[in-house]
């Protein structure tokens, strides 16, 4: 019988076209993968969401604390504005008729604010509230008061405005406090401010911000004679000059505005224009936000390892299909692109998935920025973070971008897949070549070691940014990544030869001999991980301990006294200060006034100090120990105790002189000493409170500490009822705030210590489980010659304990280095602080001990779970 | 097919056994007896099971029906690591790809099954030089599996079956990934280093020409026996 003729080429339907033979292919071989295993899926897609999850939860609380700077009127009366501050203490009645007349006729609005804190009262108290008073009928008349136009109904429509105004008690709040407090036009509201309840009545909800301005969160209205009997001021805190936005010299007349007011202000006045107060702010956070953007990349690198070891497992595990499809004439490249295609869906999903724990982390992570800005820089009303148009797309290029760079190894790995025939044969050994290059290692460190010398680069506001530092951070971190990836295989061997040791074991040691590149990858992840972890830690504890030795030498007195956060006084009245002089049960009381004031084109906190009575009864820190007095020239008009930061900052120490512009003209400071402090990093320059009070109109003092007679009661209820807008805490409670807000200030690092260790784990457990199904031949005979699985579980055990052991060693001697990097060089240049170098040895030793055992145990699991899924078989099977 | 022969003693008895991989039955009933020293040759097609008999009788797998018993204990009976034990003591494993350990040299190949029996070292290293010597590959000992021809991994990884003196030898096609002059080279060595240990051989294979140093041929089919059995499988 003829066999029948196959049918001619000629004959047959057009083939199809690559993409759609690609789309057809990938449907039916990776998708239906995808559907019999969702749960490796899924895990896939978890990696990649973490990965960009975490970048963008730190971006995205940054950015929330930056707009917290943002005017808090921004919202009530538009951008528009020429901003007029006093560096302390408010406008007075004379004051505000020169900035009047200044502007005169001039197409634009004098507006006063009064801006103050309160908190809620009732059954959710004590949250804080920003109150601001504003002038409701100069407002309606401003040319550019289009949101604010909507806080009062049309006129004739009840109530009426004037009795609306008329009314004390009217309050318009932020869509934020209506909703948590439940509150709606018309409804009775108590708040607290200055210590005391006040009843307010609703009048509406403000309108949520227009052009991109956002209403803060804990916003509330008032009309200005409301707020400052409210706050209990006798003048404004600040005045906005609206110039109408469509004039066609707007931003001209704005220039010629400010210039004036700054002239008719002399010193005393701070006058910004649009947009200066949020830069102000923003420039001054640039490197502390530069420092977060650099630990969330470090949050999307370990997020990257992790879809590289994912994607790796997939490669291996389909290893036998993409032999079937080369056989079947799939070329190299079309093997690539149907991997890509794979790659490139899954990072679909796990952008996704990334936006919406993006999104849950930020709102966790928002407050510890938040709160570390409040502490270090300014306050901020930073409460949540809102996802942006500009978030999705870089959580697109994040995720696709870093997918398929992530996935680039195991995809270069698939396309080299020879065909079936040869991987049958067992002569196929993929490999990862990146990580075989010690020599490259040690050049590199040698480079880190090399760029130390570089200078810091300035930012703006006075910020520096350690390039040196990252610089060889980076670098070590590569090195030493190839420079332990490069030791496994002479350490391996070393151990193997050692015939004393049990076979399990011995064997275990003889497979790392050989270690692949897959084992190299494995070590090289837990080596950044480990390093990254164990340097948070000893970072952490130096600052610990640095600041507790700080706070002990800080806090001497008994009793500290201050202004609370929210709701109570603006500051220590002097009165107060008299009266708790004259208490039997007191020894001395040091006031002290601290407020922020423009230096050399930045912003210092200047104070004044009680002198030479502080260094009597205080210890300090000193850097550089205070010169005697009589050493201060005769054209100085005062000295200062300069901090540690305004030294680094400014470049200025012991016996150099400073000049300040103050409302009684220029003033020479003699730098007398420097100290160790650790409450800011924007500059402290002390100086003596009678020369403070005779330059500056200071209207209370900032805080007072008390120091008792020895061994006398303090009567603290006492004065707690007769001061009730103050506060008054013990040196304990004091310390403990304190070191609760240093805690705060390293959520964040800590997070990375336990994400780097979260990754160290799972990055080993992954790399593992693949290294053992590429190997299932080799664990298949070794059952063929005897071994049961409690001993292919100690070859493997020994296999992964021995991985991490390296691991650890090399990532003991990176955290090392690194955590004096952060300390000595980076710390050191940002903020300009000088830390103790704070080893937490026993804490390290238990860490590197728990990373190996878990390397055992990790391999150990591996060794179940792959006699739970193979069938006992010969090798051939 | 009856096991209860007369003497000698069995070194191996399969007595009606049955193996399933759901739902298709691979084994349907099989018996077969094995005496010390007797070589054995196991033929027949694609799928009829040759491979899973084989392990079956080296205690790899597990039979669903029937028992197996090697030196008198039924392998049934013992659990997962008396069986290995078994492995690292009296059967040894020959395989078509020889799966050497790509980590290790020939040597090491050699010695591992040694280390596992817990071998003194002296006479680990003594053992080891004896079979490279017999299996001709001394002068390649430091080399890795990668860098050995097929022949000299087969005749290392049959050095390495052999290393423990087992009293068993089971091989899956041997030869079948080996060019003719190897293959016959290997056969050779196979049935030379069986005699001179006295080691029973069950030989899985294609090759009819290989049956040559066997005692017996069997051919299976669907998990049976087919044509005449020998008086000995009576």
């Amino acid at each position: 019988m003829r066999a029948r003729p196959l049918p001619h080429a000629s004959a047959s339907p057009a083939p199809p076209g690559p993409a759609r033979r690609l789309g057809a292919l990938w449907r039916k071989t990776s998708l239906r993968h995808a559907r019999n295993q969702p749960w490796q899926t899924l895990a896939l897609v978890a990696i990649l969401g973490l990965g960009v999850g975490g970048f963008l939860s730190i971006q995205m609380a940054n950015r929330a604390a930056v707009t917290g700077f943002e005017g808090f009127t921004d919202a009530v009366t538009g951008r528009s504005t020429v901003t007029v501050e006093k560096a302390v203490g408010a406008f007075s009645a004379g004051e505000l008729g020169r900035i009047r007349d200044t502007v005169g006729l001039r197409p634009a609005e004098v507006v006063p604010l009064v801006e103050g804190e309160a908190a809620t009262a009732g059954t959710d108290p004590g949250r804080p509230l920003r109150l601001l008073g504003v002038d409701l009928v100069g407002i309606q008349n401003a040319p550019v008061a289009d949101s604010s136009a909507d806080l009062l109904p049309p006129p004739g429509e009840e109530p009426g405005l004037w009795s609306i105004l008329r009314d004390r008690r009217s309050a318009w709040v932020a869509p934020e406090v209506a909703r948590r407090e439940g509150l709606s036009p018309g409804e009775t509201w108590t708040i607290r401010a200055r210590g005391e309840e006040h009843a307010l009545t609703v009048r509406g909800v403000l309108p949520p911000g227009e052009g991109g301005v956002s209403v803060p969160p804990n916003l509330v209205v008032l009309d200005l004679a409301a707020a400052r009997s409210l706050l209990d001021r006798g003048g404004v805190d600040r005045v906005e000059i609206l110039v109408d936005p469509e004039l066609p010299d707007a931003e001209a007349l704005r220039r010629i505005l400010a210039e004036e007011l700054a002239g008719v202000g002399g010193g005393a006045w701070q006058v910004l224009l649009p947009g200066q107060q949020q830069a102000a702010g923003a420039q001054m956070t640039a490197a502390f936000r530069l420092n977060l953007l650099i630990l969330s990349l470090i949050a999307l690198l370990v997020g990257l390892y992790l879809i590289a070891l994912g994607m790796d497992a997939a490669v291996v595990k389909r290893r036998r299909e993409i032999g079937i499809l080369r056989s079947l004439g799939l070329t190299a490249g079309e093997i690539r692109k149907l991997w890509a295609l794979d790659i490139a869906a899954l990072a679909l999903a796990g952008t996704a998935a990334g936006l919406v724990l993006g999104s849950l982390g930020s709102q966790l992570v928002v407050r510890a920025v938040a709160r570390t800005v409040n502490t270090l820089y300014l306050e901020t009303t930073a409460a949540s973070a809102q996802l942006q148009a500009g978030d999705v797309a870089m959580a697109l290029l994040l995720g696709l971008g870093g997918g398929l760079l992530a996935a680039w190894l195991p995809l270069r790995d698939a396309a080299s897949t020879p065909p079936a025939q040869v991987l049958s044969a067992g002569r196929f050994r993929p490999g990862l070549g990146l990580l075989r290059r010690p020599g490259l290692g040690l050049v590199l460190v040698v480079f880190g070691l090399a760029v130390l010398w570089l200078p810091p680069v300035p930012l703006p506001a006075g910020s520096r940014f350690p390039v040196a530092g990252y610089a060889a951070a980076f670098a070590w971190l590569i090195g030493g990544t190839l420079l332990v990836a490069g030791i496994v295989r002479p350490v391996a061997r070393a151990l193997a030869g050692r015939r004393s040791l049990p076979p399990a074991l011995r064997h275990g040691f003889q497979r790392l001999r050989a270690a692949s590149s897959r084992h190299r990858l494995a070590v090289a992840g837990l080596f950044v991980a480990t390093g990254m972890a164990l340097s948070m830690g000893i970072m952490v504890g130096s600052f610990e301990s640095t600041v507790v030795r700080w706070l002990n030498v800080r806090f001497q007195a008994d009793v500290y006294l201050s202004a609370p956060d929210a709701g109570g006084q603006p500051g220590v009245p002097f009165a107060t200060v008299e009266w708790l002089e004259a208490q039997p049960e007191v020894r001395a009381v040091l006031p002290s006034a601290r407020f922020p004031v423009p230096l050399e084109g930045r912003t210092v906190l200047l104070a004044g100090a009680r002198y030479p009575d502080l260094l009597e009864e205080e210890e300090f820190l000193w850097i550089e120990e205070p010169l005697p007095l009589s050493a201060q020239p005769a054209d100085a008009d005062s000295f200062a105790v300069v901090n540690e930061t305004f030294r680094y900052r400014f470049g200025k120490g012991q016996g150099d002189r400073v000049t300040l512009t103050t409302p009684a003209g220029p003033r020479t400071l003699w730098i007398r000493a420097v100290k160790a402090d650790y409450g800011n990093d924007r500059g402290l320059l002390e100086t003596d409170l009678r020369a403070l009070r005779s330059w500056f109109d200071i209207p209370f003092y900032t805080n007072a500490v008390i120091h008792t007679e020895p061994g006398a009661p303090i009567p603290l209820e006492t004065w707690r009822a007769r001061e009730t807008g103050l506060q008054f805490l013990r040196q304990g409670e004091l310390r403990a705030t304190a070191l609760r807000i240093f805690g705060e200030t390293f959520t964040i690092a800590q997070a990375i210590q336990v994400l780097g260790l979260g990754v160290a784990f799972a990055g080993l457990a992954l790399a593992l489980l693949t290294i053992i199904r590429e190997d299932a031949a080799s664990l298949r005979t070794l059952r063929c010659l005897g071994l049961d699985e409690r001993r292919i579980a100690k070859v493997l055990a020994t296999e992964g304990a021995g991985l991490a052991a390296v691991a650890v060693l090399g990532g003991l001697v990176l955290s090392l280095a690194l955590a004096a990097l952060l300390i000595f060089v980076i710390n050191r240049q940002s903020f300009g602080w000088t830390l103790l170098y704070r080893l937490p040895a026993t804490e390290m030793a238990l860490q590197a001990v728990a990373i190996v055992a878990t390397g055992a145990l990790v391999g150990w699991l591996c060794a179940r779970s792959t006699r739970a899924r193979d069938r006992p078989s010969s090798p051939d099977s | 097919m009856d096991a209860s022969s007369p003497s000698p003693t069995p070194l191996l008895v399969a007595e009606g056994i049955s193996k399933h991989y759901d739902p298709q039955p691979v084994l349907r009933g099989l018996s077969l007896r094995l005496d010390p020293g007797e070589r054995l040759a196991l033929m027949g097609p694609s799928g009829s099971g040759k491979s899973t008999l084989l392990h079956c009788l080296g205690g790899i797998e597990t039979v669903d029906e029937g028992r197996i018993l090697f030196r008198g204990e039924d392998l049934a009976a013992l659990d997962e690591s008396a069986r290995a034990a078994l492995r690292r003591s009296a059967i040894g494993f020959v395989f078509q790809f020889f799966h050497l350990l790509p980590t290790l040299s020939a040597r090491e190949n050699i010695e591992l099954p040694l280390e596992f029996a817990g071998v003194s070292s002296r006479e680990r290293r003594e053992r080891v030089e004896d079979l490279l010597a017999a299996v001709g590959m001394t002068h390649r000992a430091a080399g890795t599996p990668s860098e050995l021809s097929g022949g000299e991994c087969q005749r290392i990884a049959l050095a390495r079956a052999l290393a423990i003196r087992p009293r068993l030898l089971l091989a899956d096609e041997p030869t079948g990934n080996l060019d003719t002059a190897s293959g016959e080279r290997v056969l050779d060595l196979l049935a030379e280093l069986c005699t001179s240990a006295g080691t029973a051989l069950v030989m899985v294979t294609h090759q009819p020409e290989t049956t040559r140093i066997c005692d017996r041929v069997l051919h299976m089919r669907d998990g049976q026996w087919i044509g005449e059995p020998t008086p000995a499988e009576e």
